[in-house]
């Protein structure tokens, strides 16, 4: 009994044995099944990266080969502007050169006619009304001054007021008392403010006397130059120097030198005729006002400083515009 | 405040209440009008001075009773230390020696009031 008992134990520890061998194996199997795929998937994605980095170089090389191409374009189409601007000022030299051979002379745009001489005196008159003048900020800053030396004015004022009340106190109040000594306290403390914007007042006398005598000479330059004629002249004369500029690109007159090698150049361009004309006359009317006759320089020399240099630095800011 | 220091502050006093009346007589738009408000004004100082100088002397005399009053509160010390008196005496030299550090501290110089000098510099300042 025992025997046959023992037989089966073992019969069945060897089937178990068997299976779980077979078991082993499988899992072996799948393992280097998966080991396989694995290896397999590697390799793909070290070729895919590898074609992705070639992908990128092409990339980067055809981006840098734009980027040149584009420099190039860029350098052609500069080169090419400056050589249109070059050749056009040589054309238009050639024929400035032509027409003078051909007897004729540059427009005479600094002189006036006769009848316009008073005017440009009477714009001048103005000029140099305006050019006396204060600008914004300084008169501003002068006005600052003053309404601060007003303000110190009646602080003192309003100490002396008060100081004045506490001696009136002090007068009637009985020696020792407690409302003698808090007049006698309010007493020092005004009397002390007061000493101390008498000084305030006295260091900012001689600032307050030169702001109010400069707003003072403003204001009559003001006044005098409201009531000027050159005022309104300006416009005038601004309106026939318009009226000329107009006229002699109409009738494709020569340009003088001084005239040309501005920025404003033998012609208008077709996109800002207007903004041309209105420099132009700037142009004009600064040389005419400042009697600048200068062959070469539109402006003549810098002037170093003044209402002069402002409109010189004005009319030069637009001058640099059309450029643009 | 002693009583001379009183009697001089209360001539002063009455000059300055004298050139008020001077004042009050005169017509504000006067000429003298002005010379007779800074006379006022004067009048007033000279009135201030006196109460420092009076003040002053009040805290000199509060300075030397008060040392005099510590120089006291160390007899009853001495004397319980010698075994002369009972301790009860130590109350006695407590509160002397309150009353002298008291007096010592009313009696410090009082500062002027502030000028002002900054407030205005700090409006001259505020309006520039």
């Amino acid at each position: 009994m025992s025997a046959e008992v023992h037989t089966d134990l073992a019969r069945v520890a060897e089937a178990l044995r068997a299976e779980f061998m077979r078991k082993l194996g499988m899992l072996r199997n799948q393992i280097a099944d998966v080991d396989r795929v694995a290896r397999a998937a590697g390799e793909r994605a070290e070729e895919l990266r590898g074609r992705l980095d070639e992908a990128d170089a092409r990339l980067t090389r055809a981006g840098e080969a734009h980027d040149e191409l584009e420099r190039r374009a860029d350098r052609g189409l500069r080169s090419a502007r400056q050589a249109i601007a070059r050749l056009t000022g040589e054309v238009q030299l050639i024929e400035g050169r032509l027409r003078m051979e051909h007897g004729v002379q540059p427009v005479d745009l600094d002189s006036l006619p006769s009848g316009m001489e008073g005017l440009i005196d009477e714009v001048r008159e103005a000029e140099e009304l305006r050019s006396g003048m204060l600008d914004p900020a300084a008169r501003e800053a002068h006005r600052a001054a003053l309404d601060a030396y007003t303000e110190l004015e009646r602080l003192l004022a309003d100490s002396r007021r008060r100081a004045f009340e506490a001696s009136c106190t002090v007068a009637r109040a009985r020696v020792g008392r407690r409302g003698f000594r808090r007049a006698a306290a309010t007493y020092r403390i005004h009397r002390g403010r007061w000493r101390a914007r008498e000084a305030e007042l006295a260091a900012r006398a001689d600032e307050a006397a030169a702001a109010w005598t400069a707003l003072d000479l403003d204001g009559r330059l003001q006044e005098q130059y409201d009531a000027h004629r050159g005022a309104s002249a300006v416009l005038e004369l601004a309106a026939h120097l318009r009226g000329r500029v107009d006229a002699a690109v109409e009738t494709h007159a020569l340009f003088p030198a001084w005239f040309t090698i501005t920025e404003l150049g033998h012609r208008p361009s077709a996109a800002r005729g207007a903004q041309w004309r209105d420099v132009a006359t700037q142009v004009l009317l600064y040389r005419l006002t400042y009697g600048i006759t200068h062959g070469v320089l539109a402006l003549g020399d810098p002037p170093e400083g003044g209402r002069q240099a402002e409109r010189y630095h004005a009319v030069r800011a637009a001058l640099k515009q059309l450029e643009e | 405040m002693g009583a001379a220091d009183r009697h001089v502050l209360v001539v002063r006093q009455r000059e300055l209440a004298s050139r008020l009346e001077i004042l009050d007589r005169e017509d504000p738009g006067s000429d003298r009008y002005d010379d007779l408000e800074l006379r006022v004004f004067d009048a007033a100082d000279d009135l201030m001075r006196e109460l420092d100088r009076a003040r002053a002397r009040a805290a000199s005399r509060r300075r030397v009773v008060s040392c005099a009053l510590a120089v006291l509160a160390l007899v009853p010390v001495f004397l319980v230390a010698a075994e002369r008196v009972p301790s009860l005496w130590l109350a006695a030299a407590v509160v002397t020696g309150a009353a002298a550090g008291v007096l010592w501290l009313t009696a410090r110089p009082v500062p002027p009031p502030a000028p002002a000098a900054g407030r205005v510099r700090l409006e001259s300042a505020v309006l520039a």
